[in-house]
């Protein structure tokens, strides 16, 4: 086990930059997810830290070992990749020992560490089997025990659930997180499914567009996003923003967002700008009557809902806005239907709408 | 638009491969069905059968009343929108007007028709683009609305969304939703993705090996679902599966005791051995020391977060239940107390895995 620094790494294929000034630690031993959007530079930065790619700039670190010139085979690293390919004229039991025969170690370590790994993944049934005759997965256990069996520093993990149907990515997500905590070892898995990041990571680096957005424990950044990007990546369904204006009336300040003023006079120190980003979770939002307490309303019509799995988002149109509200019930609202839904105030988080910082958040 | 009623349908495959063991169903006029199973269930072989792709083993088929078992696909009429999006290689328009010139309709007729199905599917302002170098989106539209110009007796959809990117497979599968309501047409979706099925159709068939488990409205197979295949099928999570036992009028499960009193007797006629269901959000969980008497201590195994929630891994007793729950302040290993809602509570038979209650 060894931690992992990335330090300043840029890198441009053609002309276009694909990572930008990247920078961030792995803690020993940690479980680290790189979440972001599809393009987001993901495979790019793993493949730099795996040694297969040379950044253009910046350096990887090792523990205290700058590795930036070492070349994959000598750094002990192993990678799983989104599509797996195993040897298919071998064994499962083969192409779980085939890194370790090319190590050349003897053949009853290799046996003992097959055995192991297989055990782990709950596997040892199939290990004479063909990969032909093997499920989807079923052959992505197989790849993620032949990348366990290397006793690596560092796994490197590129959306490996991503082509396995949603029964699977269901019971792999927590059995991935057992047979880590079992086995020890720095993992760093990229994803572009929150959900991977929110069951699995202890650490979480956000990367949007070539740059890292925010680093952290995944339950903090979730609860402090810094900036809208963060806000979106790492949320289930992404955050809602609205753009809003600022309104001054004597001594009071107050968000108007489309008509509901919102009162903000205590926010006064902070808000100096006229227009603001005004972010709200889809989780915040419920149904509520068309009584008086003090929530932020929004009468709106029903777009579509859609369940997932076991949850509800719902899509609405709000004077000509879309809102996504998430119910955790199963709950079918059909297209046109009417519904008044609404927010308490304290749960707004307000951005700047030139940087996309966040300038508040919960009305503090 | 017609009802698709199929009656014993089987169909072996080269090699003694049983894919269809008797399939009765009638999907009926003018509704939204799904077809939903994992890989290897038999459901496209099933839709081959609707569509006249393959004729089955045994059994028959019917559209209302007429039997179309021997009909080829054209002569059934049925409209085909595949995974991977078919358009031709030519503009929007011609390819929207293809089905209609083939049946040598007169022009001013056809340009209607293109334009009333173009507006539908929001393609008016892409007609004279060539429909290759539309995205997968705007190539499934125009493959859906080739297939609505020809006023066909049925729709099958087969796995339509999954080659579509997010944002425009949301657009999509509203667009879809409500022109099956405004035409009324009667469709049938095939797919392996229960949150699809879900959200879009009106009635699910689920499927496996090769049999129907059930076929009723979404609400009805998440709350109620036939066995034990599609509770565990149908949620993320899937459905706590117990064992449980009956004794002296009360369900035992672990240290859970439910008085049963009232249906011991449809259990009994079962035996005494059966599985408990119950969903991960029909638990409640708490921090406080036991804060009524029925409630049962459990072990906090493991949290998965699942962003707005999270699902706690809970182990006593023998037993091993997965709770969803607000965010809570909770680490691994603490102790909590649980407790079923009790009308949320499903019983199925250990032998065969059907519901009792």
């Amino acid at each position: 086990m060894v931690s992992v620094r990335v330090s300043s790494i840029s890198k441009a294929f053609a002309g276009r930059k694909i990572l930008d000034d990247v920078s961030f630690e792995v803690k020993d031993g940690s479980f680290t997810s790189i979440l972001g959007p599809v393009g987001a530079g993901k495979t790019t930065l793993l493949r730099i830290i795996a040694g297969v790619e040379y950044p253009d700039k910046g350096s990887i670190y090792f523990g205290d070992k700058d590795v930036t010139d070492v070349p994959a085979r000598l750094r002990n690293v192993s990678m799983v990749y989104q599509s797996f390919a195993l040897y298919p004229h071998m064994t499962v039991y083969e192409n779980i020992a085939s890194p370790l025969i090319i190590k050349n170690l003897p053949k009853q370590e290799i046996d003992k560490r097959v055995n192991e790994v297989a055990e782990l993944l709950k596997i040892s049934h199939l290990l004479n089997r063909f990969p032909r005759e093997l499920s989807g997965g079923e052959a992505q256990r197989v790849a993620i025990a032949r990348a366990l069996a290397k006793n690596a520093d560092v796994y490197l993990f590129d959306e490996p659930l991503t082509n396995l149907d949603y029964k699977i990515r269901e019971s792999m997500r927590s059995e991935l997180r057992r047979i880590f905590e079992e086995l020890g070892g720095t993992i760093v898995y990229a994803t572009s499914d929150p959900v991977d990041t929110f069951a699995m990571a202890q650490d979480v680096v956000i990367l949007y567009g070539g740059r890292v957005m925010q680093t952290g424990p995944v339950e903090e950044v979730y609860e402090n996003p810094k900036n809208i990007h963060t806000s979106r990546i790492l949320a289930r369904p992404p955050m809602n923003l609205l753009e809003v204006e600022l309104r001054r009336e004597g001594d009071k300040l107050y968000l108007d967002i489309y008509g509901n003023l919102v009162d903000v006079s205590h926010l006064r120190s902070f808000l100096k700008e006229d227009e603001y980003i005004v972010g709200i979770r889809p989780e915040h939002i419920s149904f509520v009557d068309e009584g008086g307490e003090e929530l932020i309303k929004f009468p709106s019509t029903v777009i579509m809902t859609e369940i997932e799995g076991s949850e509800s988002i719902i899509h609405l149109e709000w004077k000509g806005i879309r809102l996504v509200m998430y119910y955790p019930y199963i709950k079918r609202l059909l297209p046109g239907q009417n519904v008044v839904v609404g927010v308490e105030p304290n749960k707004l988080h307000i951005f700047s709408k030139e940087t996309g910082e966040l300038i508040s958040k919960y009305g503090r | 638009m017609v009802a698709i009623k199929l009656e014993n349908i089987r169909h072996v495959y080269p090699g003694n491969v049983e894919a269809v063991k008797g399939v009765t169903i009638t999907f009926e006029d003018k509704t939204f069905s799904a077809l939903l199973g994992p890989s290897g269930c038999g459901k496209t072989t099933l839709m081959k059968i609707i569509a006249g792709l393959l004729k089955p083993t045994a059994g028959r088929v019917y559209f209302d009343n007429e039997d179309v078992t021997d009909l080829s696909p054209q002569e059934r009429n049925i409209a085909m929108v595949f995974q991977f999006p078919v358009v031709y290689d030519m503009s929007v328009y011609d390819n929207l007007a293809f089905p209609l010139i083939v049946r040598k309709l007169p022009k001013d007729e056809v340009r209607r028709k293109v334009n009333e199905v173009a507006e539908l599917l929001e393609l008016k302002d892409k007609l004279h683009l060539h429909a290759s170098a539309l995205d997968a989106g705007g190539r499934q539209r125009v493959a859906i609305g080739r297939a609505l110009v020809r006023s066909p007796n049925a729709f099958i959809l087969d796995e339509p969304f999954t080659n579509i990117d997010p944002a425009s497979r949301l657009v999509l599968r509203a667009k879809i939703k409500e022109i099956q309501k405004e035409l009324k047409q009667t469709m049938i979706f095939v797919t392996h993705d229960q949150a699809e099925a879900l959200t879009l159709s009106d009635w699910i068939a689920v499927m496996n090996e090769g049999r129907i488990l059930q076929y009723d409205t979404p609400e009805t197979i998440y709350d109620n679902p036939a066995n034990t295949f599609v509770a565990y099928f149908i949620g993320i999570p899937a459905m706590n599966l117990v064992d449980c036992s009956l004794e002296d009028g009360k369900l035992i499960s672990g240290e859970f005791v439910h008085d049963v009193s009232n249906v011991a007797e449809i259990l009994r006629a079962h035996g005494t051995e059966f599985i408990l269901g119950i969903r991960a959000e029909h638990l409640e969980v708490s921090t406080e020391e036991r804060p009524k008497p029925e409630w049962v201590r459990m072990k906090c195994a493991m949290i998965e977060s699942l962003g707005a929630l999270y699902l706690l891994h809970l182990e006593g007793g023998g037993i091993y239940l997965k709770a969803k729950t607000k965010r809570m302040k909770i680490s691994e290993g603490n102790y909590v107390w649980v407790r079923m809602k009790k009308e949320k509570i499903r019983v199925f038979d250990k032998k065969t895995g059907e519901r009792i209650i």
